[in-house]
């Protein structure tokens, strides 16, 4: 006789685990990239599984990058599925994440990030206890409008590449607005995570520290 | 009469919305198309009845059988998953079948498949994750703790590796979603009969134009699939 039981793994033990999804090139690696010495800087351990589409360029790009040790950056193949790997079937997600747990033991936080994908994609709860969508100024000023599940239904909703608002004829502080409307009390953090200055990134960092590791920050 | 529960559960566990990883592995045809070797739905249909489904008959299959036969016994499976370890000579493939095995494990492990946490802790303690943990092992250990019969669980099994490779087919863009359908139709004829056969006694393999194009694939090359 089969029984139920609980789908959600509240007891797992080890590393907390989050995601990043968000359209293609909205800026998820260049984030992660901006995080790990934020983390690194307040002692918390991470490891990263990339989830690359076609190649294994970001995994490659943390692992050359010189930020990261890099074994502890792993990519998982999509089959072609970048939302299928994080929502519909996540087993080779949990498994790269359960490895990297194995073989760091005093990992605090394990990142998760997707492959690009449109603003439908969410990640399943058996795979991340948290999760975070990223979009950009420069994808349009209508796209937190588009709403879509992503845009919705994600913990931390991350607007990136600020700095290109006035490029591309967009009103940040607008947009920012906008999404805060549609998200209700659900969290809107804008951000840069390239070039001379970044921005927002200590605020994500917060966050993330705050709402799954549980440190006690101010809001 | 068939019994409706384990037709149901057969039906459940070899859906392709059933949690496996499989969708991630091409079984080698990711090359062949980049190559240029298999271009269309016919070609695709020949893969299958040449190589894909014989490689599964002669090799998985009794794999299959004899885990099916030591399901309530996890040293006796392991012995079983060790064998098909020595025997498995193309490492791509064999990766694929472990990676799949050990999530087939994980998932009935968490719906408390008879069977499957008994194994999954068997491994853990006793054995080397690359080494063990073989797709055919899993699934003929699941489909006695399923309840399923030894047919249903092969026919459950053979079709999961088809409709696997038919799937991967459509995604590499040489077939479309319709035409599929239409090879998985005609492809069961090589399934029936090949089933309808007794199975070897010996484990062995040769399917040389998969088995080399799941090791051909370069580290530059651009790619979907794990394999
Ligand atoms: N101007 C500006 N460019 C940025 C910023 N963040 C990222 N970029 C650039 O945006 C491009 C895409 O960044 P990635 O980090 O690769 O984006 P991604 O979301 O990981 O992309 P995929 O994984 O391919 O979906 C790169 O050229 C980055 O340098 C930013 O804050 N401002
Ligand atoms: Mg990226």
């Amino acid at each position: 006789m089969n029984v139920i039981s609980s789908t959600a793994d509240a007891k797992r033990p080890g590393a907390a685990r989050i995601g990043i999804g968000g359209p293609v090139g909205s800026g998820k690696t260049a984030l992660i990239e901006a995080l790990i010495p934020v983390f690194k800087a307040r002692g918390i351990e991470i490891a990263v599984v990339t989830n690359d589409l076609v190649t294994k360029e970001d995994a490659r790009r943390l692992q050359a990058g010189g930020l990261i040790d890099p074994d502890r950056v792993l990519a998982v193949e999509a089959g072609a599925c970048p939302h299928t790997v994080i929502r519909e079937d996540p087993t080779l997600n949990i498994a790269a994440a359960d490895d990297l747990e194995a073989a760091f033991p005093d990992l605090d936080l394990v990142v998760i990030e997707s492959g690009g994908d449109n603003l439908a994609s969410t990640f399943s709860l058996d795979l991340v206890d948290w999760w975070m969508f990223v979009i950009d100024v420069a994808q349009g000023d209508d796209i937190p409008r588009k709403r879509g599940p992503g845009i919705l239904q994600s913990d931390l909703l991350v607007i990136n590449k600020l700095d290109l608002a006035p490029h591309v004829f967009v009103d940040a502080d607008a947009i920012l607005a906008e999404a805060r409307q549609i998200r209700g009390t659900a969290q809107v953090i804008g951000c840069r995570c390239k070039g001379a200055t970044v921005e927002g990134i200590e605020t994500i960092a917060d966050t993330i520290a705050r709402e799954v590791l549980f440190h006690e920050i101010p809001a | 009469m068939t019994d409706l529960r384990s037709q149901l559960r057969m039906l459940q566990c070899c859906d392709s919305a059933f949690p496996s990883g499989a969708f991630a592995f091409s079984s080698g045809l990711e090359t062949l198309v980049n190559e240029g070797r298999v271009k269309s739905a016919t070609d695709l249909h020949q893969l299958l009845d040449g190589q894909v489904i014989p490689r599964w008959l002669d090799f998985d299959r009794p794999f299959l059988r004899q885990a099916f036969a030591s399901a309530q016994d996890p040293d006796a499976l392991y012995q079983i998953d060790t064998r098909c370890h020595l025997q498995n000579t193309v490492e791509r493939l064999a990766r694929a079948s472990r990676r799949i095995g050990r999530s087939l494990l994980t998932v009935h492990a968490r719906i408390a498949t008879p069977g499957a946490k008994a194994y999954q802790d068997h491994l853990r303690a006793n054995a080397p994750p690359e080494a063990t943990g073989y797709e055919p092992i899993v699934q003929g250990m699941l489909g006695a703790g399923l309840g399923l019969d030894l047919s249903q669980a092969e026919v459950g099994a053979l079709n999961t590796v088809v409709t696997g490779v038919t799937s991967a087919a459509v995604r590499l863009g040489k077939l479309g979603a319709l035409d599929a359908q239409a090879v998985l139709a005609a492809a069961a004829n090589a399934m029936v009969a090949g089933l309808s056969c007794p199975a070897p006694e010996y484990p062995g393999a040769f399917a040389p134009l998969v088995e080399i194009a799941a090791q051909r694939r370069t580290a530059e090359q651009i790619s979907l699939f794990a394999n």
